[in-house]
């Protein structure tokens, strides 16, 4: 049951995913820019669960859902300062880490993660405790490999998506995987 | 090999694979985008005219000044025109002599203002008089005449047409501008 669920979640999420180049982005934020609503729709379908990755690294996960709707709307206020269309998935990432900083900035402390589902089945506090762990990692490596682990987006898109070089994003996924397997003490990780 | 299924999920790798199931329930899950405030729509469509208002009173500027400009010029060749001409009425009779046939207000390019004419007339002192009477007797036939010009005063006029035409010039560039960006939004933009 529960795969059957994850395979659903995986199968939306790739359709909506499936068509993100830069020549997409270009005509999503022009579209956007001219008041295109349905374009923003579009814009939110395609982004949104890179977005959740870069949110859900930073803030707890019942805020996660909120502040991604909150940095779509403040994408579309702000829409006219995207100079380089081809930049849309880089622009959005930058406003939701500034969504999250600003997050901690005007909101008081609340539950982490782990307390918010404890109490729960022991497969999600492991889960809770592995995205503790992926938090804890240099941010160019947690980013990455939340991106990767939990959003399920290739290297390729990854790199895509945030404007940053495969190679990087090649060696991010690297490196954050062993610092990764060493910190959750999986057999096989570099010491 | 490990790092082709942490790279593009090729191959094979359990440990990975078992991170990623357990991390599945964090997964983003689709929901529908957040509505868009009556504000945040008007907002947009604001966005449309914004561009507008500020070029429109930039090309009313712009066509203000360049009629402005145009008067002015208009007046200033007038009023050289009228000091060529009463310059060189100075130098004339007010009427013509019968025994040529000249026409009344026709000037004879042979007779340059630099030429003393052979006869003059009585009352002939004051310029501005004699271009008061001139003006009454030619009437409109003062459109058909080309008045004939020294070299410095065919220059001073060259220039005033020359300036006239780079106004006309501007405003259409101007008023292309502005029609091109208007026919940008109306479409798609593919820009850059």
């Amino acid at each position: 049951m529960f795969e059957r669920e994850m395979a659903h979640d995986m199968l939306l999420y790739t359709q909506a995913r499936e068509a993100a180049p830069s020549e997409l982005a270009i005509t999503l934020a022009a579209r956007v820019k001219s008041g295109d609503e349905a374009a923003f729709s579009e814009m939110h379908r395609t982004y949104a669960p890179l977005i959740h990755g870069i949110v859900l690294v930073r803030v707890p996960y019942d805020e996660v859902q909120d502040i991604v709707q909150e940095v779509f709307l403040t994408a579309y206020r702000k829409i006219d300062s995207l100079r380089d269309e081809k930049a849309l998935g880089a622009w959005l990432c930058r406003i939701a880490r500034n969504r999250a900083v600003e997050y901690y900035r005007t909101a008081r402390p609340t539950e982490e993660l782990s307390e918010t589902i404890s109490g729960r089945r022991s497969h999600h506090a492991e889960a809770g405790e592995i995205l503790e762990t992926l938090r804890g990692l240099p941010e160019s490596y947690r980013e990455t490999l939340v991106l990767r682990l939990v959003e399920g987006m290739s290297g390729n898109e990854i790199a895509e998506a945030t404007g940053l070089k495969p190679e990087s994003v090649r060696v991010n996924l690297h490196r954050g995987m062993e610092m990764l397997r060493l910190r959750l003490g999986i057999k096989g990780a570099k010491e | 090999m490990k790092d082709d299924y942490l790279w593009d999920n090729t191959g094979k790798d359990s440990e990975i694979e078992k991170i990623e199931s357990s991390l599945s329930m964090f997964r983003y899950k689709p929901i529908d985008a957040p509505k868009l405030s009556v504000a945040e729509s008007e907002g947009s469509r604001r966005r449309i005219w914004d561009l507008r208002y500020v070029l429109v009173p930039a090309f009313a500027a712009i066509v203000i000044g360049a009629v402005v400009a145009g008067l002015w010029f208009r007046t200033s060749s007038d009023e050289i025109v009228a000091k060529i001409e009463s310059g060189i009425e100075s130098r004339r009779p007010a009427q013509s002599d019968p025994a040529t046939g000249d026409k009344i207000g026709e000037i004879n390019p042979q007779d340059a203002p630099l030429v003393s004419p052979p006869h003059k007339a009585g009352g002939q002192g004051d310029p501005r008089v004699a271009m008061a009477n001139r003006k009454r007797a030619i009437g409109p036939k003062r459109k058909g005449v080309e008045p004939a010009l020294t070299r410095e005063e065919k220059y001073a006029y060259d220039r005033l047409m020359l300036a006239l035409s780079i106004t006309g010039s501007k405003l259409r560039m101007v008023q292309d501008k502005v029609n091109g960006l208007e026919v940008e939004k109306t479409g798609s933009k593919n820009e850059r």
